[in-house]
């Protein structure tokens, strides 16, 4: 599914004080099957384009299309419905939501709530908890006794059970060790790939940036500043600059080695690995 | 959850903002008070601008204050017409068994709907200018004497203090985990009042389950850092008594002489 916000503004109304266009005329256009990411500062509105694409946020100006859908201020239950029903979302630290009894209740959650049958419920859950490398003998258990990490596994499960045909995510691996964080990602990239999952992912982290997605939307103040591949952001410094976004370690160091070398190295590596391998075959070591 | 006005604060510039939160509380307590010794309509309508005054220095719109009376207003309004109902005197306008609608009926029905407006409005006006943990202060420094007939009022000062500290995380988070079920396909406030009731749990749950965490890790620091209730200690805000704070005592004085000398 192809997302496409048509000069979108959205405020947060917290009593007296309306926060004036948390969101402003955003204009965007998420192709369908694309790995995105969206970067920029603490504050940008991150978060609340994701969800914006959710119908958790509204538009008081402009409209967003949803695949087929179209979300604006006075959408209606039904279409907000189905749009939560293709829109999987996945919140920072999502593993605060868990509530029921056991894993398997928790995940039937969102299947559950769209009217699936038992019979595809029992499916679902299987299906997701396989993707997310959540063993079956953990079904019975309270989620509320399990690991971080396995709490966070079946948090994601919980949304993947769902079938969404787009899957945002904020911040999926944050408050994660690497080898916990790398497990995630990678089971993203996988299903993004298997499934063509429409993937849309807020981080913090350049290298998940270089390491997992196709093209990445910089956010400051409210408004998007620039959309575009992962191999062209990382070529406009003065755009990195400005938005005081890092470089990747893969690109700090390539930078190095060129200042030391004198002259740029031509092939675009995305990993240490892939550097090393780029510098041997230009004969550099 | 943007309807919960009362009980909140907001940061602001005014004058009031500035006022020691003991005065403040004072204030509040005894303006309340004189509310009950008002007799005539005049004194209630004075009464009633100078609520209206005091509010519009606060510097929070007035649309603010309303939202605060709302969620009482069946209340308000069922005290007002039992008032009415239940008075007889003056002209009668209509009868109905035990029931009549007088003139005086209908002057006392005025008058107790403004009181408990004024109550919700001066209330209001206290916390939206005084930080809650302002007010906890206050509240210790006013109750310190109650430590010579042994109430623990360390613990409860510090026990409120936590309590209204994570009453906007509580609010934050109630938000969050409404969106998270939300876009798992949850629909709040939909169908009878069972299923309503049912659609809580997994608000509440996970409410629950993050509260006593956080509970159990504050308890465990306190534990940690040695805290003992019952030590005496210094305070990291300290309370001042300053200038405008006499004035306004002279005023709430001036108040209480035109209730009880100037009324009779
Ligand atoms: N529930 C809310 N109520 C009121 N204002 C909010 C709410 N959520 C976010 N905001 C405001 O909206 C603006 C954008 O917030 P948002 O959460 O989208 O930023 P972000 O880019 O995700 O930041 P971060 O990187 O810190 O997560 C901020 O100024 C924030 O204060
Ligand atoms: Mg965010």
């Amino acid at each position: 599914m192809q997302i496409q916000l048509n000069e979108v503004s959205a405020d947060y109304s917290v009593g007296p004080f309306r926060k004036t266009n948390v969101l402003s005329e955003l204009s965007l256009s998420i192709e369908q099957g694309a790995f995105t990411a969206v970067i920029g500062e603490t504050g940008a509105g991150k978060s609340s384009v994701l969800k914006l694409v959710n119908g958790l946020l509204l538009p008081t100006k402009g409209h967003l299309q949803v695949g087929e859908y179209t979300l604006e201020k006075n959408v209606d239950k039904q279409t907000l419905n189905a749009i939560r029903k293709n829109v999987g979302m996945v919140f920072q630290f999502p593993e605060n939501q868990l509530f029921a009894e056991t894993v398997y209740d928790d995940i039937a959650f969102g299947p559950r709530n769209f009217g699936f049958t038992e019979v595809e419920v029992e499916r679902l859950v299987e299906e997701a908890s396989a993707t997310v490398g959540l063993a079956r003998h953990l079904f019975t258990r309270s989620p509320f006794n399990l690991s971080g990490g396995q709490q966070r596994r079946v948090a994601i499960a919980g949304v993947l059970a769902t079938e969404p045909e787009i899957l945002v995510l904020d911040e999926p691996a944050a408050g994660l060790d690497p080898e916990g964080k790398r497990a995630i990602f990678d089971m993203l990239k996988d299903l993004h790939q298997r499934k063509g999952l429409t993937t849309v992912m807020v981080t913090h982290d350049m290298d998940d940036v270089v390491h997992y997605a196709d093209d990445v939307i910089v956010m400051a103040k409210g408004e998007v500043k620039a959309h575009l591949s992962v191999a062209e952001l990382f070529n406009q410094e003065a755009l990195l600059k400005r938005y005081r976004l890092e470089l990747p370690e893969v690109l700090r160091l390539k930078q190095t080695i060129e200042q030391a070398k004198g002259q740029p190295l031509r092939a675009h590596p995305k990993t240490v690995d892939e550097l090393a391998r780029a510098m041997i075959e230009e004969g550099w070591v | 959850m943007n309807q919960l006005i009362f009980g909140r604060y907001f940061p602001g510039d005014s004058f009031i903002h500035h006022l020691d939160p003991r005065f403040k509380l004072i204030f509040a307590l005894i303006y309340v008070g004189l509310l009950f010794f008002l007799e005539s309509t005049f004194y209630y309508l004075l009464f009633f601008v100078l609520t209206l005054l005091l509010m519009e220095q606060t510097g929070v719109k007035l649309a603010i204050y309303v939202k605060g009376v709302k969620p009482l207003i069946w209340l308000i309004l069922f005290a007002v017409t039992l008032r009415i109902m239940t008075t007889s005197g003056g002209d009668v306008y209509l009868r109905y068994g035990p029931f009549a609608i007088s003139s005086f009926g209908l002057t006392l029905g005025l008058q107790t709907f403004l009181r408990f407006v004024m109550i919700i409005f001066i209330s209001t006006v206290l916390t939206l200018t005084t930080k809650p943990v302002e007010i906890t202060d206050a509240l210790y420094f006013l109750l310190k004497p109650l430590k010579y007939i042994k109430v623990p009022i360390e613990d409860l000062s510090l026990m409120l203090s936590i309590a209204l500290r994570f009453i906007p995380n509580l609010l934050d988070e109630t938000d969050k985990v409404m969106n998270a079920q939300k876009a798992r396909g949850m629909v709040f406030g939909q169908g009878s009042l069972i299923n309503q009731m049912k659609a809580l749990v997994p608000l509440v749950l996970p409410l629950f389950q993050n509260s006593l965490k956080r509970a159990e890790d504050m308890a465990d620091v306190l534990e940690v850092k040695g805290y003992q209730s019952n030590q005496k200690r210094s305070h990291y805000r300290e309370l001042k008594w300053k200038k405008q704070d006499v004035f306004g005592s002279l005023f709430l004085l001036m108040l209480m002489v035109v209730v009880f000398v100037f009324q009779q």
